[in-house]
């Protein structure tokens, strides 16, 4: 246990920096990085050290992401139906950029979960696509199309 | 002519650097001509650099530590922590000795490595790839002896491919040496290389000097001592 908690307090900014980029809320974050470290007790012994130990840990947390996401997105879907209907008022000035910011995270958080994962590693957490690619085990054109995919989404969603 | 305006993915590539020369040749020269292209480059900027500038998440605004052990168990005390000495649970209390099976060892041993691989990136990290050490450097490393090398450059070339090759045989025996030994060591290792990367600092405004040189080597050859006792545990 002193093992896990050493690796634990080395890595808990970087786990909890990926979540937390993956997913718009603070709260679900904390709950995916302690999912993140249930989930490398389990499956630490089956480290073959044939990557860095931080891809593999990378690849595990954004495992623990993506499958906490099936069924997140049809839930939150149908909520979002019924909330169109009030449409919030207009940001003051003063508040424009914190209301970009959460509207940019916003939208991160609405890509599909790879597009997700793979603008998070590359644009946020600055890995390279071949980096990318050993995370999430796609091949690096793999990773190059996601990425377009995301950023154009992006951009049609938020730049004026 | 202008020639066919390039598409959002190789502005995008445009715009990360990833583009080979001829490429970025002929959309340099095509965005000087198309406002249509130039005002998209910069659509794709203004997109990167929202995102470049959404902040760090930083730590986590509470110690997640508990509820992670919690549920995985709770055998033996928690480590004293950058906030202060951490409280002992009651189940640690009651399950003291920890695991004994051959999977928890496969298990510490696992963990120990990573640390060690943590450390020893340090070294690999100073630039790797020195020639050999002389012959001979370890019967006066161990006397105490200083060498008499006259740059920070030599000493580093007498010592830094005996810690490597140490280091790697550390890693090999990490099952042996168990968590405990190694988290310890790791302490030590990071307090010894802090003051080596101190005194390198201080060589840089001061090259050649004879204290500082003495001082380098003093500091590589305990942590040749350290790696050498950590190499030799449970070896008959």
């Amino acid at each position: 246990m002193r093992a896990l908690e050493a690796l634990y307090r080395t890595h808990v900014e970087r786990v909890y920096g990926l979540c937390r980029r993956m997913v718009a809320d603070e709260a679900r974050a904390e709950e995916l990085t302690q999912d993140t470290w249930v989930r490398v007790w389990e499956s630490l012994e089956s480290f073959r050290f044939d990557s860095a130990f931080g891809t593999w840990l990378y690849r595990v947390a954004t495992n623990v992401v993506l499958q906490s996401e099936r069924g997140r997105r049809r839930r939150r879907r149908r909520r979002e139906d019924l909330d169109r209907s009030a449409a919030p008022p207009a940001p003051r000035a003063a508040e424009r950029g914190a209301v970009d910011r959460i509207a940019l995270e916003r939208a991160i958080a609405d890509l599909p979960p790879r597009a997700r994962a793979v603008l998070v590693l590359h644009d946020l957490e600055g890995h390279t696509h071949a980096e990318v690619a050993r995370i999430l085990k796609m091949a690096e054109g793999t990773s190059r199309a996601h990425l377009f995919f995301a950023r154009e989404r992006l951009r049609r969603t938020v730049v004026p | 002519m202008n020639g066919p305006h390039p598409t959002w993915e190789r502005l995008y590539a445009y715009r990360d650097a990833e583009l080979d020369d001829p490429e970025r040749r002929r959309i340099e020269a095509h965005i000087r001509r198309c406002t249509t292209c130039r005002g998209r480059l910069a659509e794709a900027r203004a997109l990167t650099r929202r995102l470049e500038a959404l902040e760090r998440p930083g730590r986590p605004g509470r110690d997640l530590w508990p509820g992670i052990e919690g549920r995985v168990g709770a055998p033996g005390p928690r480590l004293v922590t950058d906030e202060g000495p951490a409280r002992e649970s009651p189940a640690g209390r009651e399950k003291a000795g920890g695991r004994s099976s051959g999977a928890g060892r496969r298990w510490l041993a696992a963990a120990a490595a990573i640390l060690f691989l943590a450390g020893g990136g340090l070294l690999a990290t100073r630039g790797g790839g020195l020639p050999g050490s002389r012959g001979g450097d370890d019967a006066l490393a161990t006397r105490g002896v200083s060498t008499g090398l006259a740059t920070a450059a030599a000493v580093e070339r007498a010592y830094r491919p005996r810690l490597a090759r140490l280091q790697r045989r550390v890693e090999e025996r990490s099952e042996e040496i168990g968590f405990d030994l190694a988290a310890s060591a790791e302490r030590d290792l990071k307090a010894i290389r802090s003051a080596t990367e101190e005194v390198r600092s201080a060589l840089e405004a001061s090259a050649g000097s004879p204290e500082l040189l003495a001082e380098l080597e003093e500091r590589y050859r305990r942590e040749l001592w350290l790696l050498r006792r950590l190499a030799a545990v449970g070896s008959t």
